[in-house]
């Protein structure tokens, strides 16, 4: 239902453009929402296709996202109690994960908390990633 | 080679270094630093754009030692020079050799352009002057490694380097040669994280690049 929290084991995946990274290096504010988000930061529930592989979900995160993606854009892991620990532990927010699907995107979900500019938030965003996926073509996953 | 002006070496920098100097058992009073200081303060005189240029007063095995270690290891010291003793020329050739691996402005075109692309798909309005410092910025200083160079959603061009597994160390060019320099890190012993930024002047950027800063 539109507007229910995430579960903590579960991953969301959230869109970046290159412009946002550099081989494994990623900008502060890669994983935090733009200005004009208001704080709404935009990312696809990945567990909302239960029973599948991490890229199988991200093959139907891929059909249903609606984004229009670069070819050499990706998806970057995220595990929802992983960032709600570090981001409380590291700078003393309270982030939160819904659920709030779009038509057809039905694994939209949106993380709150953290605004567009808060530099220290995003270095740590960073470093929860867990893998990186292709925002375009399956299986080539850069787990580290 | 052409000379193309000085370059400050600060203690901060120096600082990169003391720690090399240490593991290689090299005392103080063996390496001098252009035209001599306490402090290290002195302005060296330029003598390869973009590289640093150390000046070892005394040829003593010790010195010898650091050269050969920093010159194996070029990493982090893109070039040193020796410039008192013609006999070192010789590895001034050899270093400059195996250091040959400069990230400069060539370099960075490609990604550059890549992101010029960014910013027309994805309608962010690309600060010129911006693109017109980090530009000036990368040309005059050569690097020992690739640069993370990003597009902000801003329009302005930012560069991160990481300054420990802890620590990173970011300017964002706002243009006009003012830049945002910012430094995030990891508290010790708690995960707590701490930030710390100013904006300055373009040319007052002294922070460590790998270990070696300069600025002209």
């Amino acid at each position: 239902m539109s507007g229910d929290p995430i579960p903590d084991s579960d991953e969301v995946a959230k869109y970046l453009s290159p412009s946002k990274y550099n081989g494994a290096k990623l900008n502060w504010y890669a994983l935090t929402p733009r200005e004009s988000d208001n704080g709404e930061n935009s990312c696809f529930w990945m567990d909302y296709f239960a029973g599948s592989s991490a890229e199988e979900q991200l093959t139907q995160i891929r059909a249903t996202c609606g984004l229009d993606r670069r070819p050499n854009g990706r998806f970057a892991e995220l595990n929802v109690d992983r960032v709600r620990k570090a981001i409380l532990e590291g700078v003393g927010l309270s982030t939160t994960f819904t659920h709030e699907p779009i038509g057809t995107n039905v694994s939209h979900s949106v993380m709150r908390g953290i605004s567009h500019d808060n530099e220290a938030a995003g270095f740590i965003l960073n470093r929860c990633v867990i893998a990186f996926h292709s925002a375009t073509e399956a299986a080539w996953p850069a787990r580290y | 080679m052409q000379i193309t002006g000085s370059y400050k070496l600060t203690d901060k920098a120096f600082g990169g270094f003391a720690g090399e100097r240490k593991n290689l058992g090299i005392t103080e009073p063996n390496l001098a630093v252009g035209a001599l200081s306490e402090n290290y303060d002195s302005f060296i005189q330029g003598v390869l754009s973009s590289h640093l240029h150390l000046v070892f007063v005394q040829p003593t095995a010790e010195n010898e030692a650091a050269w050969n270690a920093f010159s194996t290891n070029s990493l982090r010291v893109s070039v040193i020079r020796l410039a008192t003793d013609v006999r070192w020329r010789e590895y001034d050739l050899n270093v400059m050799a195996s250091s040959g691996a400069q990230y400069g402005l060539s370099s960075a075109e490609a990604r550059l352009d890549e992101l010029r692309r960014c910013a027309q798909d994805e309608g962010i309005p690309m600060n010129a002057k911006s693109l017109a410092d980090i530009r000036l910025f990368i040309g005059n200083r050569g690097f020992p490694e690739e640069l993370n160079i990003f597009l902000l959603d801003n329009g302005n061009f930012h560069v991160i380097w990481d300054l420990g597994p802890e620590e990173e160390y970011g300017i964002e060019f706002l243009g006009n040669r003012t830049i945002k320099q910012t430094t995030i890190r990891v508290e010790p012993g708690s995960r707590r994280v701490k930030v710390s930024s100013e904006t300055t002047n373009f040319d007052s950027v002294v922070r460590p690049f790998s270990n070696v800063a300069v600025a002209r």
